[in-house]
């Protein structure tokens, strides 16, 4: 899912994407073990993320922003 | 093994987080009989369902009722544990989610019975959805008029793993940085703004309204005689089944794993079980018939913990797996006491030598060694949290550890399942989430 994300977004953990729009970081628990992978999306987690999903969370971020 | 459900019943046909949805179903039935009783009679109502802490230690819920000192001419407080931050736990998160109205009904019973005014819920930051809903129920029910002269305030953590530490979250709670307290004073004495408090997980407050509604001879006859009623398993990891399953106390750990959680997916072979949350000794595959309560689980040399189950399959390198969680808890560690400071960062250092084949096999007995010089030697006990499965994973898995020593590095040769899972959190950052967004 990280390197997903990665891909999709051209920026590592910890940064952010050249237009300013986008940070990407690696976080600490959000207390879905049971649900892996957790990804907070502007503070709404997403739950049972795999890397198929990578794409249509950034384009809607992306339409968000 | 069947699901049984008190926490969570009623969860499944009704949306349980509206009031007129839980008073379909008995809701807020049970305050009326407590309100009627007086708090003596109420404190041993409760203590005869024998109802233990589902936090982690397991302590009689009523004898911290008891010991609160209602002669104090401070007020006195109820602090419910919402900082569920144990690695492997999300129980309390499914409470607060799916039927937030019990938290709130437990909270004012167990108020009652300790003539508390003020209820204090410390959340952890992370839980927003959580926070949103609760903070909804107790909004209504504070408008349906059922608090009458109590009041229940919703605190949401920043997030540390400490403040799930009761003296800590106290700590945090008055606004300062959180960091355990020494005892005595334990907080029944002084607790909160030096007033006698009681705290108590989430789980614990919830399964009141049942004593009460029920009765105590028919609570009493769900789970085993040491330990009565249910607790949220949860369990994750290696399964094919992840997520949270309500069941009586005392079912052996075998049915949940192989039955509800369906077992070790891909045909491959159980490894290890941490039965409490990543902070509790490991079970080998040979011990997971053990019922899951909490004196069984203590006879073998673990902890019920947060009924967190971690279940680890064949790939995982269990140097890995000591030295994922021993970075935790170093990070975690809050600094006050040096044993923890120091001690969590001597064990990550020791268990990477292990894995950049540095080691030898003295280190073992260092690792060892410096784990039983953390064992309660600091104010709380995060620092045993590191040592506990540390100890456990060199009692049963000995050989691994030679076996890096002797193949000067980790024979699994990045094929472990936690291969590049240790390293990025050095780059974790805590959840940034602060404020409500709008």
């Amino acid at each position: 899912v990280v390197e997903a994300f990665e891909h999709e977004l051209g920026v590592a953990p910890g940064e952010t994407t050249e237009d300013g729009e986008v940070t990407f970081r690696a976080v600490e628990c959000l207390g879905g073990c049971g649900y892996a992978t957790v990804v907070a999306v502007d503070h709404r987690y997403r739950q049972h993320v795999g890397p198929g999903d990578v794409q249509a969370i950034v384009e809607e971020l992306r339409g968000h922003s | 093994v069947a699901i049984r459900e008190v926490l969570l019943a009623g969860t499944d046909a009704r949306d349980l987080t509206k009031l007129d949805e839980y008073r379909a179903v008995g809701g807020y039935d049970a305050l009326p009989k407590a309100l009627a009783m007086t708090p003596d009679a109420l404190i041993e109502l409760l203590q005869a369902a024998n109802l233990r802490g589902r936090g982690g230690a397991g302590f009689p819920m009523c004898r911290k009722a008891s010991l609160i000192d209602r002669r104090s001419p401070k007020p006195t407080y109820l602090v419910v544990n919402a900082d569920e931050s144990e690695p492997g736990a999300f129980k309390d998160r499914e409470v607060m989610g799916r039927v937030p109205h019990r938290l709130v009904e437990g909270c004012l019973i167990a108020a009652h019975a300790i003539e508390c005014k003020r209820v204090f819920i410390f959340i952890r930051g992370e839980y927003l959805a959580e926070y949103e809903i609760l903070q909804a129920a107790v909004d209504e029910a504070r408008a349906a008029e059922l608090f009458g002269e109590m009041d229940i305030t919703v605190h949401r953590g920043a997030g540390a793993y400490i403040c799930g530490e009761e003296t800590a979250l106290l700590d945090a709670l008055e606004g300062r940085r959180g960091q355990p307290r020494p005892r005595p004073p334990f907080p029944p004495v002084q607790g909160l703004y030096n007033a006698p408090t009681q705290i108590n997980n989430v789980s614990t407050i919830a399964t009141v309204p049942a004593i009460l509604a029920g009765g105590v001879e028919a609570f009493k006859q769900i789970g085993v005689e040491s330990s009565p009623g249910t607790a949220i398993f949860s369990i994750s990891g290696n399964i094919v089944n992840p997520g949270n399953y309500e069941l009586e106390l005392g079912t052996p750990m075998r049915e949940l794993i192989y039955d509800l959680g369906g077992g070790i997916p891909d045909g491959r072979q159980l490894k290890a079980v941490i039965p409490g949350g990543s902070s509790v000794p490991a079970l080998a595959p040979e011990e997971i018939d053990v019922p899951l309560d909490y004196d069984s689980l203590q006879k073998i040399g673990t902890f019920f913990g947060a009924a967190a189950l971690i279940v680890v399959d064949d790939r995982c390198c269990i140097v890995q797996l000591a030295l994922r969680s021993a970075k935790f808890y170093q990070h975690e560690s809050c600094g006050k006491c040096t044993p923890c400071r120091e001690g969590t960062r001597w064990m990550v250092q020791i268990l990477e030598r292990f894995e950049a084949g540095e080691a030898s096999v003295s280190d073992i007995e260092l690792l060892e060694s410096i784990g039983s010089r953390i064992l309660g030697r600091s104010l709380c006990a995060l620092g045993d949290f590191a040592v506990y499965p540390t100890h456990s994973y060199i009692t049963k898995w000995r050989d691994e550890f030679v076996a890096h020593v002797e193949h000067g590095g980790c024979p699994y040769g990045g094929e472990s399942s936690l291969e590049g899972i240790v390293a990025p959190l050095d780059q974790h950052t805590h959840s940034p989430v602060a404020e409500v967004p709008a």
